[in-house]
């Protein structure tokens, strides 16, 4: 009974936090801008009137794959402990994650497919490649991580950086973290790395022919890959953390600064955005594992 | 009562009763391998129940002046579990094959398929080399006359396979006679005692034997520099028969590694390991006690995986595609057992069992979609979900297994990989298999969407969903899946058994949970996480307002356009060809310009040259019979100078 309500709690809180980085971000774009720009719940009220419209189906399959889409994310997130707390008894393997977060990626790309809408496919063509690309970086720095610390629990290394920021793996692996910011744009789908949405090219991609509740699901699906993506980089590289408005916090920090990123950048073609993930945050990436395990 | 002996036997006769006298009754055929692959059953659960049997054959005849020449048949552990394995799946595959080979699509590979079995058996439960030899061969050239099936096409391809299994046998053969010189006996345990024991003194020679014998399984085993068969022979086999190939019998060579390999490369194996290199190689390539015969293994399954799967993206004919993916996963699997270690080898033993299931899956799904529609190029098809709904439940949940996400069974098993790998310190040889892995999404997808969904082609309105037959073995195999996704216990629990006959020591964990080196993972908690936050997603759908469902194919989101005006048919509507072609760009160049295929193929063409040259000699005789005779007497006066 515990375990049930742990989940729901952590899914809400998943979902509700996701989105709040996402309202308070699109405040920060609005500013760079030099616009007013929308009030930070914005991205609530955005779900709650796409869940009360009117939508359209094509098949009970894209009904299928919606939903596969948002459980394969929240699956994933129940894994990510938040400060200490995690929704029941596990040992929060980073490689659960790693390949529980394509099944949601996979059931949204099986929905929009059987949409029938050509540009979905290239779309989800495009995310599959550029997947590969930031992927690649990600797991040579989990493996940096294994090297120097022998676990891929995420609560065991959040608990080796413990006791201040000296030993924080952001300041003892700077070359890694910088990969891991890189790794992160394209993760999160910021410019320069947002090929597969492209709005003036293939119409959003993936989401050309989402509407109502399944555009809202959409909406939820991303505000919890946010929260698990920017989880993953605060208990990876800040220190985990103290309390959890202080997780918060750094969540936080991490995602405006992708945001704040992306908004002095053009947009990559996909050929170019993997190698550039390869390159550069593959070869940074590579160079501290090499170290990590040299000295490790 | 020797059940080995026997059900070898009866698979022989079978075969050649089927073949001489129902060769008009294709589906008498079918039906006696049906009931042959149900007798192998009931043998298989006997032998389990009566662990250690050893049944011996005398023969009656002389060969290399030994006296009292006898066939020894033994169940080993190993052994016993490949047989289950690849029995329960040709019951299914039977069950498919009777509805798969109706009027039209009839092959009559039945009888060939029978002798295979026997070969089958004998293989896995082979003692002495002689009938391992005769099982192997049979094996390899059964396989090449199904492959071939009447088709000109498919005997180009199971040419090729034949060449290089003929390649395998030789150095097959080498090996034995090696073993045999030193011995004298033909048992395979002798001559592994030999080899154990010669380590020390004469390494050079046992590492002949072992080099021969791993360029046998990897030529059986498609792994690099032989990965070219099976995107050939697979493709263009028998459709039923692929799935056979991809699940079974690409196997071979992982068992054949497993039992005579690995056992000499144990932790006091006295060879050169990674402890002998340079210290900073040692810090980064692993473990000090690997030896670098095995490290080199490792890579090269490694650079298998990846190759495999880089082929794969590109490849258009959805038979090929699953073949490279299968090349993928053969390479994942060494990888694997190149560890050896209890990690290791139970790694690579449960992806050979889930890659059996979920691909054998994937290959009768294709079968079927091949039956119905008779397309096999990927750009043709499209929209069949909405014909053959659960098909394509089966396709989907096979490719999840195969993109290893959890609660399918792949994930277990390519997660205890990576653990074997963090065990070792292998962790250079984790990021090839992590972008295998990843790579693997790509062209999944790629199937899921260019067969499956998208827009359906008018020609395909008519299609229906495959025939009861073809769907019950299918269902099975992905409950299998399921269940084995849930409960990992149920394969890594026998092969616990197999790691304590191998003298290793066993895994971890109960039916849900397994122990790795830096973590434990509870798989039933995974897939019920899962299904957990399904029904509360499903609850906020439920929750939504009501969709409309539309089902004009045409009436989609096109800028303003109407598709319909300027004569769009939905089929050209359907992205399929270069699915990839960003990431084909990049990889062209690497793919083209490094292709064992094309040397292999030089090669060939060398070889017809010459054998043209020499045809020439002989139309005009004189020069033919001058050759002939000079030859002759050069040979003459060497052989009396010597």
């Amino acid at each position: 009974m515990n375990a049930v309500l742990g989940v729901l709690l952590h899914s809400f809180m998943a979902m509700g936090m996701g989105l709040l980085y996402m309202g308070i971000s699109r405040k920060l774009t609005a500013r760079v801008h030099r616009r007013y720009g929308p009030p930070f719940w914005q991205s609530y009220i955005d779900v709650i009137k796409c869940f009360s419209r009117k939508s359209v189906s094509y098949h009970f399959i894209m009904d299928l794959g919606s939903m596969m889409g948002l459980a394969g994310l929240l699956a994933a997130a129940m894994f990510l402990p938040v400060f200490k707390y995690l929704p029941f008894e596990n040992t929060s393997p980073i490689v659960v994650i790693l390949y529980l977060m394509p099944i949601g990626y996979l059931g949204m790309a099986m929905g929009v497919s059987a949409s029938g809408n050509p540009l979905t496919a290239i779309g989800i063509g495009r995310a599959l490649t550029l997947m590969l690309g930031y992927e690649v970086p990600f797991v040579i720095l989990v493996l940096a991580m294994i090297a120097k610390f022998d676990s891929t629990s995420l609560m065991v290394l959040a608990s080796k950086q413990a006791g201040g920021i000296a030993n924080w793996n952001m300041v003892t692996m700077p070359i890694g973290f910088i990969a891991m910011l890189i790794a992160l744009q394209g993760m999160l789908a910021k410019k320069p790395f947002d090929t597969m949405i492209a709005p003036a090219e293939i119409a959003s991609g993936p989401m050309v022919e989402l509407s109502g509740k399944f555009l809202g699901m959409a909406f939820l699906q991303y505000a919890v890959a946010v929260f698990v993506e920017t989880g993953l980089v605060v208990i990876l590289f800040l220190g985990g953390a103290n309390s959890i408005v202080e997780f918060f916090l750094k969540q936080l920090a991490v995602y405006l600064l992708a945001t704040a990123v992306s908004e002095i950048f053009a947009r990559y073609r996909v050929e170019q955005a993997i190698k550039f993930l390869w390159i550069w945050a593959g070869g940074l990436a590579f160079v501290q594992l090499l170290i990590n395990m040299y000295t490790g | 009562m020797n059940l080995i002996v026997i059900t070898i036997g009866i698979s022989l006769i079978l075969g050649l009763i089927s073949l001489v006298a129902f060769r008009k009754l294709k589906r008498v055929q079918w039906i006696l391998f049906f009931i042959n692959a149900l007798f192998q059953v009931y043998v298989a659960i006997r032998l389990f129940i009566n662990r250690g049997t050893v049944e011996t054959l005398p023969l009656p005849f002389t060969v290399l002046d030994i006296g009292g020449l006898e066939l020894v048949f033994k169940t080993t552990e190993l052994g016993l579990i490949f047989f289950v394995a690849s029995i329960v799946m040709t019951v299914l595959f039977a069950i498919f094959s009777l509805s798969y080979n109706d009027k039209k699509h009839a092959s009559g590979i039945s009888p060939l398929w029978m002798l295979l079995m026997a070969g089958n058996a004998g293989i896995f439960f082979s003692a002495d080399w002689l009938s391992f030899l005769i099982s192997w061969e049979l094996m390899g050239w059964t396989a090449y006359f199904i492959i071939s099936h009447g088709k000109e096409k498919s005997a180009k391809a199971g040419m090729y396979y034949f060449t290089l299994s003929l390649i395998g046998t030789a150095t097959l053969i080498a090996a034995i006679f090696i073993g045999f010189r030193g011995t004298g006996s033909l048992l395979i345990a002798d001559s592994l005692t030999y080899f154990k024991s010669l380590l020390r003194t004469n390494h050079s020679l046992v590492m002949t034997a072992v080099i021969l014998l791993t360029v046998t399984f990897f030529t059986k085993s498609a792994v690099f520099p032989f990965y070219m068969w099976p995107s050939k022979a697979h493709a263009e086999a028998p459709d039923d028969f692929s799935a056979f190939l991809s699940g079974v019998m690409i196997k071979y060579g992982v068992f054949g590694m497993i039992a005579f390999i690995l056992p000499l490369f144990t932790m006091s194996y006295p060879g050169p390991t990674i402890g002998n290199l340079p210290l900073f190689l040692q810090k980064i390539l692993g473990a000090k006690s690997i030896p670098i015969y095995l490290m080199v293994i490792g890579w090269i399954g490694a650079f298998t995986a990846v190759w495999g799967s880089l082929l794969a993206i590109r490849e258009n004919d959805m038979k090929k595609m699953m073949a490279h993916s299968t090349v993928s996963n053969i390479g994942f699997i060494f990888a694997a057992l190149s560890i050896n270690t209890k990690f290791g080898i139970a790694a690579a033993l449960f992806h050979t069992f889930n890659h059996m299931l979920f691909k054998s899956g994937i290959f009768l799904t294709l079968a079927s979609v091949k039956h119905r529609t008779g397309e096999r190029e990927m750009h043709k098809l499209g929209g069949l979900a909405y014909r053959m709904p659960l098909t394509f439940f089966v396709f989907l949940l096979s490719i999840i297994a195969a993109a290893g996400i959890p609660p399918m069974n792949g994930f277990a098993s390519k997660w205890l990989i990576f653990q074997a790998m963090f065990d070792r310190n292998l962790l250079l040889l984790a990021i090839p298999a992590f972008f295998a892995s990843t790579a693997a999404f790509m062209y999944l997808y790629r199937g899921l969407h260019t067969i499956f969904l998208g827009q359906l082609s008018p020609r395909f309105y008519k299609v229906k969903e495959a025939p009861i037959l073809q769907l019950v073995p299918m269902v099975i195999i992905i409950l299998l899946v399921f269940v084995v996704g849930l409960f990992p216990g149920l394969i890594l629990q026998p092969i616990n058994k197999v790691l304590a006959s191998l003298n290793i020591a066993t895994i971890g964990g109960d039916m849900s949970s397994i122990v790795g080196r830096t973590t434990t993972i509870n798989s039933t908690h995974i897939g019920l996480i899962f299904i957990g936050a399904f029904a509360l997603v499903m609850v906020l759908y439920i929750i939504g307002k009501k969709r409309k469902l539309i089902k004009d194919p045409l009436d989609r989101y096109t800028s303003g356009e109407t598709p319909k005006d300027w004569g769009m048919k939905p089929e050209q509507y359907h992205y399929g060809m270069h699915f990839y072609e960003p990431f084909e760009n990049i990889t062209k160049k690497l793919l083209n310009g490094f292709s064992m295929d094309k040397f292999f193929m030089g090669f060939a063409l060398e070889f017809k040259r010459l054998s043209s040259a020499i045809q020439r000699w002989f139309n005009s005789p004189q020069l033919g019979l001058m050759i002939l005779v000079v030859l002759m007497v050069a040979i003459l006066v060497i052989g009396r100078v010597l």
